[in-house]
């Protein structure tokens, strides 16, 4: 015991004497989970809308007016003909065109008035939620003309929003970008940190010692894990107090999750370390071969409902999936364990697996 | 000497085993496997209904709905409480409660009472769901007044012309359904396919029938909204960060580590040559992948800029300096490979995430847009999106060609003066 926890000592002072890797890993977290908590949003927000008016009477001014009124949209300007269009799309001054037909008002009595929404297709969810937004309210003033004609509209369904009513981003964003950093910061740091040993050569050195391969290992992982927690209590502090994401379910149980997923990620680093030779391979294969599936396939930002069959069954392979899963279930959701059990089931068989395969390949011997 | 310097560089390339097995592994990763992946559509919302009238009108909806391509009805509950277990256990994403005396509400006028609760967790992917139902529940609506005669229907409009309309409303909902925002009531939004699938004609269009005028939704570029023309172009630029900013960074830092850098540090070799012969290795890799990337493009995925192909090189031409200086600047600061990689993951992270790759810049508060303009990410990526979707041409973009140029001067004089031969 004595000499383990020498060994960690000696871990310890290997990441407290590079002073900026280590101020990079706690401050990292902090800096990513408030930039991207706050920044990254699918919300619309801040559309540019041109106008084409050829009749400028008092209907359009109206119309006009309830655009500019809404949150979504602002007028950026009036375009003389549909010609104009296409320079100010190419240019990327508008996100869309609110197009008139010529004398508007009359042809609303003649009942041929048409208003023809324009949207940059290029973002297909945008373009789809910023027409609708616009035919929303052109159709809300439609029906004020029509005189309540609409109040008996023949189904009424009444809509609620579970657990997210502003429809916030960050509630979706924060628990996918604490198992990013998680598995960034864990598996890559393992990695790294025992290659480099025998990179240097100092492997042999504790090889020839004599304590046994396996507590090696361990001493080394135990200060990560400690930097780890840290990294998750801040991000969980920040998250409640600045990102006002709630934590409504048991903290003890995310944190449980979080240990897990804490540990599944060091069995990869330590995997990750005996299949490659120097640090630059460990980084890249850590680094670009975990961090793109992380972001792409683990739902972190892509529904995986939407994938086709194929990558579906394969981000069932990558662990950040189950881990952002339970997370979103127990934050916002508020679930107990019952509900998040299969993942962590799927985690710890995961952990089993890349531990014992870890320890397998893990060779006493240099060669 | 800028030439044996650079044929050392593409010899150590060669030589290590692991960094082409990289470049083709994240190349053909990027281009065959991502855009299927990077996929914001929302498609089989697992719907759980809770059907309180059981009416057969109440079964012809549920039915409707299971036949939809946007929706799957795996579960039906008999409460509401029922079917809130299975939201939380993520075996529904959506709850739709069809209340009592639903069809004779609907029968006699009143408007049937319906409830839908969707999980918003995913904002985006909850707010999507929530007007794909409602868009189809009043297509429902339309279908079964017409159906049980023009007399039922609360508003003035020619039966023929409402009876063609509603006949071309494809059922299967195969049509991207142009959706209301969730707080609309659901009125009588009647979507019709029309004929061509062509550039510019709009595939879908919204006929408001008792509104006194029509809205027809036009999408612009990419009529058929297909997201993988989108997300494409946008992925090339993250290719080409990832490699040309990444492998450049290590570059450097190995050397001080092996400890070669001490020879050309005794060598006459200048800064600048020395750099130089460091970026130059990387900007022809770059070029290459580029090319094979674009020739990917057309081939899988059809795929072809509608600007020109120059615009796009000379763009991709400066970017690869841009990020390749970035690289070499992080690896002049870092004594360690770790030291190294982990400021370069920090700013790879932010510049991907905050580039409009996968969320649109608009969309960000003040602050973070702010931030963005020091971005060269942002800039590319909106480059190759317009030229590849909507053509623009090099005079649409000067702007941004210069604000690339600014950096790669920027972080290319940084790149010489911070290598320093003295430690």
């Amino acid at each position: 015991m004595k000499q383990m926890l020498a060994f960690i000592r000696k871990e310890a002072f290997h990441i407290l004497r590079d002073r900026r890797s280590m101020m990079i890993l706690l401050i990292m977290p902090v800096i990513q989970i408030l930039l991207f908590g706050s920044a990254l949003s699918t919300e619309v927000r801040n559309v540019k809308v041109a106008v084409v008016d050829p009749s400028k009477d008092e209907v359009t001014a109206v119309i006009k007016e309830r655009i500019k009124a809404s949150e979504y949209f602002e007028i950026v300007g009036n375009l003389d003909s549909p010609e104009m269009i296409n320079d100010a799309f190419n240019e990327g001054r508008i996100d869309l065109a609110v197009v008139f037909s010529s004398g508007f008002a009359e042809g609303l009595v003649r009942g041929d008035a048409a208003v023809q929404l324009i949207a940059d297709g290029t973002d297909p969810n945008q373009a789809s939620l910023l027409t609708g937004y616009a035919s929303g309210i052109l159709s809300s003033y439609a029906s004020e003309q029509l005189g309540g004609m609409l109040a008996g509209a023949l189904i009424r369904p009444e809509i609620k929003m579970l657990y997210n009513p502003q429809t916030k981003s960050s509630y979706n964003f924060v628990p996918g970008v604490l198992g990013l950093i998680m598995m960034l910061i864990c598996a890559m740091m393992t990695s790294v940190s025992i290659v480099r040993e025998k990179e240097t050569g100092t492997m042999e050195v504790l090889l020839s010692s004599p304590m046994k391969p396996i507590y090696i290992i361990l001493a080394k992982a135990v200060p990560y894990i400690i930097l780890s927690l840290l990294n998750f209590i801040s991000i969980m502090v920040l998250s409640v107090t600045v990102l006002d994401v709630p934590v409504r379910g048991s903290f003890l149980l995310l944190l449980g999750i979080s240990l897990l997923f804490i540990l599944l990620c060091l069995s990869l680093g330590l995997l990750i370390s005996t299949l490659v030779k120097t640090q630059m391979a460990a980084i890249l294969a850590s680094g670009m071969g975990l961090m793109t599936p992380v972001m792409l396939l683990s739902g972190l930002i892509f529904p995986i409902a939407s994938m086709p069959g194929i990558l579906q069954g394969v981000s069932t392979l990558v662990p950040a999936r189950w881990y952002i899963q339970a997370v979103r279930k127990v934050m916002i959701q508020g679930v107990g364990f019952q509900f998040v059990s299969i993942e962590v089931l799927i985690l710890s068989l995961m952990t089993l697996v890349l531990l014992t395969l870890a320890l397998r390949k893990f060779n006493i011997r240099l060669n | 000497m800028l030439k044996y310097l650079i044929e050392k560089e593409f010899k150590q390339i060669r030589r290590n085993s692991f960094i082409p097995r990289i470049i083709v592994g994240m190349t053909l990763m990027m281009m065959l496997v991502m855009p299927w992946a990077a996929n914001q559509e929302v498609r089989n919302i697992k719907l759980c209904v809770v059907d309180n009238d059981k009416s057969s009108l109440s079964g012809r909806l549920v039915h409707k709905l299971a036949s939809s391509d946007y929706f799957i009805t795996r579960s039906t509950a008999a409460t509401y409480s029922e079917a809130m277990k299975e939201i939380e256990a993520g075996r529904a994403d959506m709850i739709l409660e069809i209340g009592n005396g639903f069809e004779e509400d609907f029968m006699s006028n009143q408007g049937g009472r319906a409830m839908v609760s969707v999980n918003a967790v995913n904002a985006a992917k909850g707010g999507l769901g929530a007007v794909y139902l409602n868009t189809m529940l009043s297509d429902f609506a339309a279908e079964i007044a017409v159906q049980s005669g023009p007399s039922s229907l609360p508003f003035s409009c020619s039966a023929a012309a409402y009876n063609q309309a509603v006949s071309q409303t494809p059922d299967n909902g195969q049509t991207r359904l142009s959706g209301m925002p969730a707080a609309m009531p659901a009125s009588i939004t009647v979507v019709e396919q029309t004929s061509g699938q062509g550039y510019l004609s709009s595939p879908v269009s919204v006929q408001t029938l008792s509104a006194p005028f029509t809205i027809i939704p036009h999408y612009k570029f990419n009529p058929r909204l297909d997201y993988r023309i989108f997300m494409v172009p946008a992925l090339m630029v993250m290719l080409l960060t990832l490699l040309c900013g990444f492998l450049p960074a290590l570059n450097i830092v190995s050397e001080k580590e092996k400890g070669t850098i001490e020879q050309i540090n005794v060598s006459p070799v200048g800064r600048i040559s020395f750099v130089l012969a460091k970026l130059i290795p990387y900007w022809i890799m770059g070029f290459v992948v580029f090319s094979i990337v674009l020739m990917l493009a057309w081939w899988v995925y059809g795929l072809v800029p509608a600007g020109s192909l120059l615009t796009i090189y000379i763009f991709a031409a400066t970017y690869i300096l841009v990020v390749s200086a970035i690289g070499l600047v992080v690896s002049n600061y870092s004594g360690t490979i770790q030291q190294a990689m982990f400021l370069i993951f920090f700013f790879l992270i932010i510049f991907i995430l905050m580039s409009g790759l996968f969320t649109p810049i608009r969309s960000m508060p003040e602050w973070a847009q702010a931030i963005t303009i020091v971005n060269p990410l942002k800039y590319f990526m909106k480059v190759m999106r317009m030229i590849y979707l909507k053509g623009s041409t090099f005079g649409d973009l000067n702007g941004e060609y210069l604000s690339l140029c600014i950096f790669a001067l920027a972080m290319g004089s940084w790149a010489v003066l911070s290598y320093r031969k003295r430690s």
